[in-house]
This record gives structure tokens, C-alpha cells and sequence, in this order.
């Protein structure tokens, strides 16, 4: 596995370029800022306009429960909150990878 | 983990992703060039596909010890270089981990500045084996941006150092990125370093102590064929000397095509890439269940058990095929 690090405080815009160029099979996003809402479902929305919208997008950081559905239901695929174990979220990258 | 392309469309979709690459199309260049990192059997036609519409883009290779600022050092001249117009494409190569075959790629990092610069396609590549530096499809994913028509395709090595010659024989420009305070003297005298550059920088600056470094590779660089390498002073984080070493760049390019220097790069570059296929095309053919695959399991037992030495087999197998067979 290959894992690009694009560093911090990247625009919607900044990762969907990234990910586009590099061609991704996912991409994760960190958010402690709270303005999760606003941004994770705004990479999707990008994702789709150019026609990417089979890259799976995962998210992780402080989301608050009530938020993790109204995620998914944006296009979002898993969150992974604080102290998720390792082997969840390979075993999901192991599903996605299956074409899931 | 990919998605794969769909196989039943794939003549088609090579086709249609060439063809947007050729309009300029970012997705299709990335896809492209996971093709061919990935070595999927679409890439043969892909790469056959791209080559006619390649030539045109000046290749600039970087190479230097890690932790010298080449992505600094690039990430600046592709902002200088945009700035005057110019389209800018970058292959950014880091190691894979020979443990777990993974990698962290972390150059894009460093090359933040540029965001959504429609003007400019940055790629991250881990080097998954190859040694020298480079990963196996490096330059062919050079080919790639070159297709989609950047006017300079930027190339850093993961910088080991002292093993990275490759780079001089592919890329039109090399650039040879140092920094005062590392090692001693006799660092700058190991074989190929002094030998590989078209132009040499002396980066951090701002750390002092630069003026031995400089006055040292001066003393030990030399004139070939009518180019001597110019040493350029930088501290990339600051921006200083960014200006000059476009500038050196530019002047290399141009020195390239006056002097009938790029042909013979291009020829000499071709010979090796011809002889890199000939010898995967050998190794193909040897390696698959044909007879020559069968002759070769047979060899290899009798080199194993002392009939025959390694030399004298390789001859055999040579001689066993039809030598037009793939």
C-alpha cells in the first residue's frame, strides 16, 4: 500500500486535484475542527463533478456520533473515530479493494 | 486495491484516455500512469500510443543526498516557471519500504504551493524495487506529461546519493543538489557525482559555510563538450536564487539545441531504452512455459549441478529459441 501524505489545512479543491493526479483508490480526511459537515461531503460533490466518484472517501478525526450517518448518507464511506483498532480499518480497505 | 479498468472496454478505453490526454485531460494522465506503474497489459498500447506526441517537453532531472530540498528547490522553480507561462509537469520518486513493500510518499508536501494550478500535475512514485533511484515507470509517466504537453517535466530521485547516474542518461538536464555542512570534501570526489551534472546547487545557503563547498566543486568541475556546469547558490525556503537557477536551466536547454546536444541525448537514451526492452522481451520469453522455458529449467539443472558454468548456458538458451518469437 501506498499512502501519499498531502500535509495539513488542504482545501476540498487542494485534495480532489491531489487525488485526481495520483490516481487514488481512497482518500482519507482528518478533521478536529468541527467543520467536518461542511467539508468531507464538499470532497465528494468535487469527486463526482469530475467524474471520480468511484474513489472511496473515509473519514476520521472528532465527529460526533449524530454526524456519522448524516456522513455516510453524503457519499462518505466509514469514519473512524478515536481509538478505532488498526485491523477495522484494514480490513475495510481489504473490502474496498475487492471492488466493493 | 485499484479499481480495475474494465477489461471488456479496454482497447477502447486506452484509446479514449489517450485521446483525452492529448486534450489535456488530468484524470486520463494520472490513470495513464497508474496503467503503466501497475504494468497492466494495456500499458504496451498505451505507451505506443503516447509515444508519436512525446519529444517535446525539456526534462529536468534533480538528484542529491535526502533532506537536500529538492522538492523545496522544485517547488519554487515550478512557481517561477508557471509565472512566465510555462506548463509544468513533476515526477516525484520516494522509497518503498523493502520490508513491507509499502511506502509513505511525502514530496507533494513540499510542492503545496501550487494547489489547483491548472497549469501544473504533480505525481508521487515509489520506487517498488528499483534501485538507482527511480522507479521502473518513471519515465514513462515523463511521457505521459510530456504528451499532455507540459513544457518541462521535472524528475527528483529519492536521492540516495551515490548510485544515481540513471537520471544523467534519461533526462536532458540534471541538476545536482548539495549542501554545505554534510560530509567532508571527499563526498563531492566519489565517482559519478562530479560527472553526472549539467548544473550543481549549493542549497541552504542560509546556513553559512557554503563558500568550501562551492570553491571545491568549482576546483574539480570540468568543461565537457564546450558546456562547463554552473554552480548555483539557493536557500529554497527563503526563494533565494531560485531566479538563477531557472535561469541556468533555460540556458542549458538552449545549449542543448545549438550545440546538437539534445539529439545525441535523445540517441543515447534510445540505445538504452531498445536494449532495456530487448532484455525484458528475453527474459519474458525465457521465463514463460514455451520451449525456450523448457530448455531453461533444463539449464538451470544442469548449471546447478556443475555440467555447466552460467556463461556457457546463457549462450545455449540464447541459441535454443526462434530469435524473432515476441
Amino acid at each position: 500500500m501506498e499512502v501519499i501524505y498531502t500535509g495539513l489545512r488542504q482545501t476540498p479543491e487542494d485534495i480532489v486535484e491531489a487525488a485526481i493526479q495520483e490516481d487514488v483508490d481512497a482518500i482519507g480526511l482528518s478533521s478536529l475542527s468541527g467543520a467536518h459537515m461542511t467539508l468531507f461531503p464538499e470532497v465528494v460533490r468535487l469527486l463526482r463533478k469530475r467524474k471520480s466518484g468511484d474513489i472511496v472517501v473515509v473519514g476520521g478525526g472528532i465527529i460526533p456520533e449524530e454526524d456519522k450517518a448524516k456522513l455516510k448518507r453524503a457519499g462518505v464511506k466509514a469514519v473512524f473515530g478515536p481509538g478505532t483498532s488498526l485491523s477495522d480499518i484494514v480490513s475495510f480497505f481489504e473490502k474496498a479493494g475487492k471492488g466493493a | 486495491m485499484r479499481e480495475p479498468v474494465p477489461a471488456k472496454a479496454s482497447r477502447d478505453s486506452v484509446r479514449g484516455l489517450v485521446e483525452s490526454l492529448l486534450e489535456g485531460d488530468k484524470r486520463s494522465a494520472g490513470k495513464l500512469i497508474s496503467l503503466i506503474e501497475d504494468d497492466e497489459p494495456e500499458a504496451v498500447e498505451a505507451l505506443a500510443r503516447i509515444y508519436p506526441h512525446t519529444g517535446r517537453a525539456h526534462v529536468v532531472g534533480f538528484t542529491g543526498p535526502p533532506g537536500v530540498g529538492k522538492s523545496s528547490l522544485i517547488n519554487r522553480l515550478v512557481r517561477t516557471f508557471r509565472s512566465r507561462g510555462k506548463s509544468v509537469g513533476v515526477v516525484a520518486v520516494d522509497p518503498t519500504s523493502p520490508y513491507t513493500g509499502g511506502a509513505v510518499l511525502g514530496d507533494r508536501i513540499r510542492m503545496a504551493d501550487t494547489g489547483v494550478d491548472s497549469g501544473v500535475f504533480i505525481r508521487s512514485m515509489a520506487t517498488r524495487g528499483h534501485a538507482g533511484g527511480l522507479a521502473l515507470a518513471t519515465f514513462d509517466a515523463v511521457r505521459v506529461l510530456d504528451a499532455m504537453g507540459s513544457d518541462l517535466v521535472f524528475v527528483e530521485t529519492v536521492g540516495a546519493g551515490q548510485s544515481e547516474v540513471e537520471i544523467a542518461s534519461r533526462a536532458h538536464t540534471t541538476v545536482v543538489v548539495e549542501m554545505p555542512l554534510t560530509g567532508d570534501v571527499v563526498q563531492t570526489m566519489k565517482a559519478g557525482i562530479l560527472e553526472i551534472g549539467d548544473v550543481y546547487v549549493v542549497n541552504k545557503v542560509d546556513l553559512g559555510n557554503e563558500d568550501v563547498l562551492v570553491a571545491n566543486l568549482k576546483f574539480q568541475l570540468e568543461t565537457r563538450d564546450g558546456w562547463t556546469p554552473p554552480i548555483i547558490r539557493t536557500a529554497a525556503l527563503e526563494g533565494r536564487g531560485i531566479d538563477d537557477l531557472a535561469g541556468a536551466i533555460d540556458k542549458h536547454a538552449l545549449y542543448l539545441d545549438q550545440s546538437g546536444g539534445r539529439h545525441k541525448r535523445e540517441l543515447a537514451r534510445a540505445r538504452l531504452e531498445i536494449l532495456e526492452n530487448v532484455q525484458r522481451l528475453l527474459v519474458h520469453r525465457v521465463s514463460e512455459g514455451s520451449r525456450s522455458g523448457r530448455t531453461f529449467d533444463k539449464l538451470a539443472e544442469d548449471v546447478a549441478t556443475r555440467r555447466i558454468d552460467p556463461h556457457a548456458a546463457a549462450g545455449k538458451l540464447l541459441r535454443s529459441g526462434p530469435a524473432t518469437e515476441r
